[in-house]
């Protein structure tokens, strides 16, 4: 029996707790993406709140015990174990728009506000480590050149597909595209996330005309944070698909077979430093947070027009009139796009596009 | 360093925008060579058209009070004396003003007081 049921459970429950406390992680600034007052927050809110958890627990435990009955009960294809994880998603976000819908009847308007700007540009040479940003080029380039160098020596079959412990299961035939598609993916991941970068330090910062000073200061906090974080993540990433490419000619070429274990251990070793770099970044970002609301008494400002251009509770952006590209998340921490703004419908479409014609191409042939 | 936009405020955006600036650099802490930011930026933290900030930077390079080089961004230019404006051009706004005071019926000694610690506010910056 495949355990593919049992492996997203855990993917599920993480899922369940970020749904629950989705709504509420900024406090009464963006409840279900909503601003509301205090005492609404605390009084109809809740009460909006825990008809949402009631219906969001009982849709995921109704999913999973379906879900379980099937995998243990039946002898079913592994389409049947994957499809509550599909259900449970669509079921979460079903609730959310709707119990949404309910919070945004409390909406707390303000008509007339007052604004800040800061007279200071942030620019991407004082966000850069150089030291850092040498290791990533290095490690970027060193596998290509391994993968040129020993190309005559490769065999007819080229691994595309590792399992968990580093040995390949899926093959293609040889050719340039199918050597270096990896290698371009890893170059092409590094430009994107420096592209992301820049966009993220010209974010939109809308700042209150009162705490103006301790506002900026904490999100800078917040937006230095993002940026390390995103370093770390560029450095792992690097290590992780260097390893992986150079592995295509660790495994294949004799002499070098006693490499491949070492891939391995720094594919996990990576995996695993991003896992504790995620940790981390939410548990600062958390008390980033905090400290706003005790310092501030707010967590996320903006007009009130800008406002009125949050959609599915709050999670997506979609403003024509704002010429912002890069604004903050209302619900959660970090970045997101204006999808009113054209350049997004770039990004995203090289963001996907890129990917699938670096893989798509490759024809899977038997072991 | 901050400039404040009211949406209350009669003053079109820009105005504001130029007066917030104006302000900034007669208090000194907006000093000569200063680069402001871009004006994608400004126009994007305020939510406000693009040509609003492009028109405010217009006006305040039309005063000399910036100079705007394509490429290299706004710079906050060089403290010249009067800027070529008239005495009489100069007095103007403060005629305005003061008449607002003694339209408000403020007595004389109160108007003295206002506009010196309206005078010292600004000059302070500058020590």
């Amino acid at each position: 029996m495949s355990n593919t049921f049992m492996l997203l459970l855990p993917v599920d429950l993480i899922m369940l707790v970020a749904l629950m406390f989705m709504p509420v992680m900024r406090g009464e600034d963006a409840f279900f993406g909503v601003r509301v007052s205090p005492e609404v927050y605390r009084g109809e809110g809740r009460r909006v709140l825990r008809r949402y958890w009631f219906w969001l627990i009982l849709s995921f435990i109704q999913i999973e015990a379906i879900g379980l009955v099937v995998t243990y009960y039946r002898e079913q294809t592994e389409f049947a174990q994957i499809v509550p994880h599909f259900l449970f998603p669509s079921c979460a976000m079903l609730f959310y728009v709707i119990f949404y819908r309910q919070a945004k009847r409390l909406e707390l308007v303000e008509e007339h506000q007052r604004f800040a700007t800061a007279l200071k540009t942030r620019h991407l040479g004082d966000y850069t480590n150089l030291a850092l940003e040498i290791a990533i080029v290095a490690l970027t380039i060193a596998p290509v050149l391994l993968l040129i160098y020993y190309y005559p020596q490769l065999p007819e079959r080229i691994p595309t597909h590792w399992n968990w412990k580093g040995e390949p299961d899926e093959w293609t035939r040889k050719s340039y595209f199918a050597v270096f598609s990896l290698a371009a993916m890893m170059v092409y991941m590094q430009v994107l996330l420096l592209v992301i970068k820049h966009g993220v330090l010209g974010v939109k910062m809308t700042l209150p005309a009162e705490h103006t000073e301790e506002y900026l200061r904490l999100k800078e906090e917040a937006l230095t944070l993002t940026v390390r974080f995103m370093d770390w993540m560029r450095l792992l990433l690097c290590i992780m698909l260097g390893s992986l490419t150079a592995n295509v000619a660790f495994r294949s070429v004799e002499h070098l077979h006693f490499l491949a274990r070492a891939v391995t251990i720094a594919e996990w070793t990576a995996g695993l430093l991003m896992a504790v770099a995620i940790a981390v970044a939410i548990y600062r970002f958390y008390k980033v947070d905090r400290r706003l609301r005790t310092e501030v008494g707010r967590v996320y400002v903006q007009r009130q027009k800008d406002a009125a251009h949050w959609y599915m509770g709050g999670l997506i952006y979609f403003n024509r009139e704002d010429p912002a590209l890069w604004v903050e998340k209302l619900v959660g921490w970090g970045y997101t796009v204006n999808m009113g703004n054209k350049w997004a419908y770039l990004y995203l479409s090289i963001m996907i596009a890129v990917p699938l014609l670096l893989f798509l191409p490759l024809e899977s042939i038997g072991p | 360093m901050y400039i404040v936009i009211d949406e209350n405020d009669r003053r079109p955006i820009y105005q504001q925008v130029v007066d917030e600036i104006k302000a900034l650099i007669a208090r000194g802490e907006l000093k000569e060579g200063t680069m402001l930011p871009p004006v994608r930026q400004v126009a994007a933290d305020l939510g406000v058209n693009l040509n609003t900030i492009a028109f405010a930077y217009r006006e305040l390079q039309r005063e000399g009070l910036i100079n705007v080089r394509h490429g290299a961004g706004a710079v906050v230019a060089p403290r010249v004396h009067a800027q070529g404006k008239t005495d009489d051009e100069l007095r103007k706004p403060l005629r305005a003003a003061l008449t607002q005071f003694v339209l408000a019926g403020l007595p004389r000694a109160e108007i003295m007081s206002i506009v010196g610690d309206e005078l010292r506010g600004l000059l302070k910056g500058n020590r």
